[in-house]
């Protein structure tokens, strides 16, 4: 599902409008990427955490040329569900 | 697992972006909630722009091992949630700086700079204790740098420093400077004054810094020389050591010259040595006799007029031992020369290293613990104003001399 039939969904649920709902949906996404920047971990009640967490450096290799690439430390976003959404989609 | 934030508060954060009140949040979250699920659940997966992808995948059965019994089981298929970060958010997030490694390289420049300025602190006060202990009045005012700028700055008008830094000097001053001499107060006070205003003047924190610095080199390098000079010192003391268990066993380096005492008369059969001792075998001549060099010996020459010529190298037999000497630090072959042989005998030092040949190789440098036997020498031998004596020892003494110099 895209955003714009999730957005649809939100209005018809809430029965606040669909513009109210994009801009509320994107505050939303806008507070969550700040402060996944920031490093932290932003949980969604309900939903799960979107976690940050840091790879460590290594060395890939390239599978066309095989040439050895070293991929800097950085981070990655992850996001664990909670028990009950886990259950939800079995 | 970074830091969390509190849900309230990110929802704080989304109605203030959204200009929305806390209830038109919750109520969106709310529907949010549900809207997300049934997605989830029919169709299976979620696109939120700006966020990523959430999608339902299916986890095959697999076969497994029960850890504790051994047995072989199955897992049974089941559902979980990948979430994919849109590529652009991806990005952004792995390329910002790791935390932990910018901690570390900021650290990494602060912490010595921090370590130095401790030390640094630490030598100031050092320095300071030093100081306090001449007891003279100029540490007194050092507490007082707080109080100085006040006086510099509040007097408008344009008289030269030290007069309104004077006055009101004594009334600060006094009930501090009680305990210090009464004769000297002013001239002293008004150095440290001035020394005070430039001081508080760059106040900067490199200042004491480089002072702390300086006064460290210099201890360095006179600590370094100290060293130095005090090994030098001992290495000399203890002489020319090869091995630590070989003790210096020469006293005195003569320089000595060996032309052999040469006078006309050529008569063998006046050397009593010789014909005392017949078993003596005679050895071949080592040494150069030169008719023409005459050879300053004090003792032949102040004593005897005509002495008989020298030319055969004799070694005396050594039969009997007057005594068995041990080689420690401090003794010498010519100590025990003096010792058994006479105070103007140590020459004869080298009768001993002969007669012990077998136990040292160099007469210089003898094993620790080596014990020599001091062989006994006939009167004869034992006086060095006989001419064969003379030569036998100045052939040996010429010898090891040789010895020495390869």
């Amino acid at each position: 599902m895209l955003t714009k039939d999730l957005i649809n969904n939100i209005a018809a649920e809430s029965g606040m409008s669909k513009s109210r709902c994009e801009e509320l949906l994107n505050a939303t996404v806008n507070s969550i990427r700040e402060a996944l920047q920031d490093g932290k971990d932003v949980p969604l009640q309900g939903l799960g955490v979107f976690e940050v967490k840091t790879t460590n450096e290594r060395t890939m290799v390239q599978p066309r040329t095989g040439e050895r690439v070293t991929i800097p430390a950085g981070k990655k976003i992850t996001f664990r569900p909670t028990n009950n959404l886990k259950e939800v989609i079995q | 697992m970074s830091e969390k934030i509190n849900y309230t508060d990110l929802k704080k954060v989304i109605a203030a972006k959204s200009n929305a009140s806390a209830k038109e949040v919750d109520a969106f979250l709310s529907a949010f909630d549900k809207a997300f699920l049934q997605a989830l659940t029919e169709d299976g997966s979620v696109r939120i722009n700006g966020l990523g992808t959430f999608t339902r995948k299916t986890v095959a059965a697999r076969r497994s091992v029960n850890v504790s019994t051994g047995e072989a089981i199955t897992i049974d298929p089941y559902n979980k949630i990948a979430f994919a970060a849109e590529i652009s958010f991806r990005e952004s997030i792995a390329s910002a700086p790791v935390e932990e490694e910018v901690k570390k390289a900021i650290s990494e420049i602060t912490d010595p700079i921090r370590k130095i300025g401790e030390q640094a602190t630490e030598i100031m006060s050092i320095l300071h204790d030093i100081n306090a202990m001449d007891a003279k009045p100029t540490p007194e005012p050092e507490p007082e740098p707080i109080v100085k700028p006040e006086p510099i700055v509040e007097e408008p008008t344009p008289e030269p420093e030290p007069e309104p830094v004077v006055e009101p000097e004594p009334v600060v001053e006094e009930p501090t400077v009680e305990p210090a001499p009464e004769p000297e107060p002013e001239p002293v006070v008004e150095k440290p004054v001035e020394k005070k205003a430039k001081k508080v003047k760059d106040n900067s924190i490199s200042h004491p810094w480089i002072a702390a610095f300086v006064t460290v080199f210099v201890f360095i390098l006179l600590l370094g020389s100290l060293f130095l000079f005090v090994g030098y010192r001992f290495k000399k003391w203890v002489g020319e050591v090869h091995e630590r268990t070989s003790v210096r066993t020469t006293q005195v380096i003569r320089p000595v010259d060996i032309t052999p005492v040469v006078t006309p008369i050529v008569d063998t059969s006046i050397i009593t040595p010789v014909a005392d001792t017949p078993d003596v075998s005679p050895v071949a001549d080592t040494s150069v006799v030169t008719p023409e060099t005459v050879k300053k010996h004090d003792s032949i020459v102040t004593k005897s007029v005509a002495q008989p010529a020298v030319s055969k190298f004799v070694m005396p037999k050594f039969k009997d031992t007057l005594g068995i000497e041990v080689i420690k630090p401090g003794t010498y072959l010519s100590g025990f020369a003096r010792k058994y042989y006479g105070k103007s005998n140590t020459d004869l030092w080298v009768f001993i290293f002969e007669a012990n040949k077998g136990k040292a190789r160099n007469p210089d440098f003898i094993q620790r613990g080596t014990e020599l036997a001091i062989p006994k020498l006939s009167k004869e031998w034992m006086d060095l104003n006989n001419p064969q004596t003379r030569f036998t020892v100045d052939s040996l003494l010429h010898k090891y001399n040789k010895q020495r110099a390869n």
